[in-house]
């Protein structure tokens, strides 16, 4: 079976073009490594079968972060595939270093000039039949939004054409010298092994690639001091550091062809509409004030969704178990069922109904491209905390949910501010925890106490954010980031993208979630409940000053978060919790459910995004930060109550 | 001559020198920001990062990079 790799930048269209080809696609399925995602497919066209593999968008094939690495090796390793590249034609000449890299691999290549609609609409004119002469590779322009040129690109894929000339893809003379004379010492062995040519390997290892390092160390210990030659040749002659040397070669190379096959139908500057928009969106007044207006509505949209399917999904699921407990006379079984009833009532019937439109509503700020101008516009205020804008999406999400949350702390780049922003994350007050606040805090108390709530969180993390930093000195790189033009978002794409979040969501999170409705029917059943409570007591009790019966909500609440409070009413007998708590009570329980411990759902993402050191770290961590500011609050509400 | 950060906006300016890590370097290298490349600076305000112009794509720099990259104006 023939493989296709999709290979580009980021935001080049690559999904886009994956989900193009679904009409003649059998199967997809994404594969959720530990660093990377992937999307893999199965095509059926003129007769045969293809497998299509659509690999992490990235800007260079030298890998700086653990996905471009894994990206990177899934490339290498699988020889025989045919590499397509898309690259956006609107920003060619950036896009071209990449092809130059995917060429030097002397692989079977296609280039798809992707987005050719925005480069003509920009006054941008590709000469393609120059550029795939030069290139020695077929060229096909596409502009996969509309489905245009996708099948060309597969047909084209089918001459298997290794790109062959040499002549022009050549550096400048002394650079190719020095790595000429690398490539000498580079043992045929590793050649063969690797299915890459010599010349490649050595450029390379000049680059300081950490996957051809690694493999080169396999054979000749001697490459080594070689290396050091040729690199100390090339810094001495260019005054700066070889893998910058040969970056630069290569930009200069993208630029020469650029600059050979394009033309400029438009020579005013004309301003485009995209930035007619900008200017209000990236104004920094403006901007945050559509910034603020554009996710009051989001998540006005998301609660009232939400709120309507939960009612409906949770009443059938009431029933349900209401039939068992009724019909199955055999306890086991009518108990387990019901904990499994439960388990999926609660995934149907509160996960679901805010995350879908929570994940629909992100991925189409993704596909506008107004996520990355959130990002621009949040940097001030994540510096403030030692992260940089691209952090802010985390938080963002975490106020739907904290598992998107955490599983968006993927895009940063370093693992430190990988690692700080999924922790941090956890402890924005996602719906559930809103539950909390709102019935609680702000139906017994006062709505202005329950806004403070959330004023005092965000100053908490914003404190825990600095201290994090400050602990790992890591030096955050700050904010680089390509602001992509505005797109329509495509419905097709905006679909699959929720899917795909949504599946991982399921498979991750409702065996869990049963697990745990099974354990708490029956910890009910047997009337567990005040064993935990009494074990419990000295941090409720004595510490927190809270009625010892809450014990056991807390613990339901490491399950799912909006338990907690239905459990109080439950607990505590009562259906009006003023009978039975003080103000200060409720504010201290508020407080407390508010920091401690991440659901139980959220754990295993965490795990799976950060490891087990800092998952450890984040849930004994919340549980002292939520036991001292549990503290904090009791001092306090006995002043102001 | 002066850093990034201390330009106008509107003003065009040459890539001079990027002062720092490598890892800093090998990610400006990467969205097309080095050294002899010319670039417009988009958008500049008291807060936000720095927009740039760079063959064509649009590209945010954060102020505290921004201090690191030594321009020319042209
Ligand atoms: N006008 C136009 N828009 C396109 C074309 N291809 C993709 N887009 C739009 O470009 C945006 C980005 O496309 P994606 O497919 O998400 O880009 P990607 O390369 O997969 O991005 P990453 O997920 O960051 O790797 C989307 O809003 C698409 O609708 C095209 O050929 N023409």
């Amino acid at each position: 079976m023939r493989e296709l790799i999709l290979v580009g930048q980021p935001n080049s269209g690559k999904s886009t073009f994956f989900n193009a080809l679904s009409g003649y696609k059998a199967l997809t399925g994404n594969f959720p490594g530990a660093t990377v995602t992937y999307q893999e497919g199965e095509l059926n066209l003129f007769g045969r079968i293809y497998k299509i593999v659509d690999l992490p968008g990235t800007y260079s094939l030298i890998p700086q972060d653990k996905a471009e690495l894994e990206a990177k090796k899934f490339l290498v390793k699988h020889k025989d595939a045919t590499i397509i590249n898309i690259a956006d034609s609107s920003v060619m000449a950036r896009s071209l270093e990449l092809t130059i890299e995917l060429i030097e691999l002397q692989r079977p290549m296609v280039l798809a000039l992707n987005m050719i609609d925005v480069a003509r609409r920009k006054g941008i004119v590709i000469d393609i039949e120059k550029l795939s002469k030069l290139l020695d590779i077929p060229c096909i322009p596409t502009s996969a939004k509309r489905g245009n040129g996708v099948i060309d690109v597969i047909r084209a894929a089918n001459k298997n054409k290794i790109p062959e000339n040499s002549i022009t893809l050549k550096f400048q003379k002394d650079v190719e010298e020095i790595i000429h004379s690398l490539a000498k010492h580079i043992p045929e062995k590793a050649v063969k092994d690797l299915n890459i040519p010599k010349r490649t390997i050595a450029i390379r290892l000049l680059e300081e690639d950490l996957y051809y390092l690694k493999v080169l160390e396999k054979y000749n210990k001697e490459i080594d001091l070689q290396l050091k030659i040729a690199k100390e040749k090339l810094e001495k002659k260019h005054g700066k550091e070889a893998k910058f040397v040969i970056a630069a070669e290569r930009h200069n190379l993208a630029m020469e062809i650029f600059e050979q096959v394009t033309t400029f139908s438009k020579s005013e500057h004309v301003v485009s509409f995209g930035e007619k928009i900008d200017n209000f969106v990236l104004h920094p007044i403006l901007g945050y004030i559509i910034l603020i207006a554009v996710f009051y509505g989001l998540f006005t949209l998301i609660f009232n969704t939400g709120a309507h399917f939960e009612a409906l999904i949770l009443e059938r699921f009431d029933a349900l178990s209401k039939l068992i407990e009724s019909e199955i006379s055999n306890k086991m079984l009518s108990l387990t069922l019901i904990g499994l009833v439960q388990g999926v009532g609660g995934a149907l019937g509160i996960a679901l109904p805010y995350i879908v439109p929570f994940l629909i509503g992100l991925a189409i700020l993704e596909d506008t491209g107004y996520m990355a101008r959130i990002a621009f516009l949040a940097d001030s205020i994540m510096h403030k905390i030692g992260l940089h804008g691209k952090a802010v999406v985390s938080f963002v999400l975490g106020y739907g949910c904290s598992i998107p949350a955490v599983m968006a702390a993927r895009n940063l780049e370093n693992t430190r501010d990988r690692i700080i922003t999924a922790s941090l994350s956890v402890l924005i007050p996602c719906s559930a925890r809103t539950v909390v606040i709102f019935g609680l805090v702000g139906y017994y108390i006062g709505k202005w106490y329950a806004i403070g709530l959330y004023i005092i969180n965000v100053l908490v993390v914003g404190i825990i954010g600095r201290v994090l930093t400050k602990i790992d000195k890591t030096l955050a790189p700050g904010l680089v980031l390509e602001i992509p033009e505005y797109h329509m978002p495509v419905l097709k794409n905006v679909l699959i993208k929720t899917w795909i979040r949504i599946k991982d969501f399921i498979t991750v999170v409702l065996p869990l979630l049963i697990i745990g409705s099974i354990i708490m029917v029956y910890l009910e059943h047997y009337s567990l409940d005040t064993v935990i409570n009494s074990a419990l007591k000295p941090l409720t009790v004595f510490i927190l000053g809270l009625p010892e019966k809450v014990g056991t909500t807390l613990i339901f609440g490491i399950f799912k978060k909006e338990l907690s409070l239905m459990m109080l009413f439950q607990a505590l007998g009562t259906n009006n919790l003023s009978t039975v708590m003080t103000h200060s009570q409720m504010f201290v329980y508020a407080v407390f459910t508010l920091f401690y411990i991440p659901c139980i759902s959220t754990i295993p993402v965490l795990y799976r995004e950060t490891g087990k050191k800092a998952t450890m770290y984040v849930i004994f961590g919340t549980l002292i930060l939520a036991t001292i500011l549990g503290i904090a609050a009791r001092f306090v509400g006995a002043i102001i109550f | 001559m002066g850093v990034l950060l201390n330009q106008k906006e509107g003003q065009k300016v040459e890539i001079v020198e990027l002062k720092g890590c490598s890892n800093f370097i090998s990610k400006l290298y990467k969205l097309g920001i080095k050294e002899g490349v010319k670039v417009n600076i988009k958008r500049k305000s008291n807060i936000c990062p720095i927009l740039l112009e760079v063959n064509g794509s649009i590209v945010a720099i954060g102020r505290g990079m921004a201090a690191k990259i030594l321009v020319r104006g042209i």
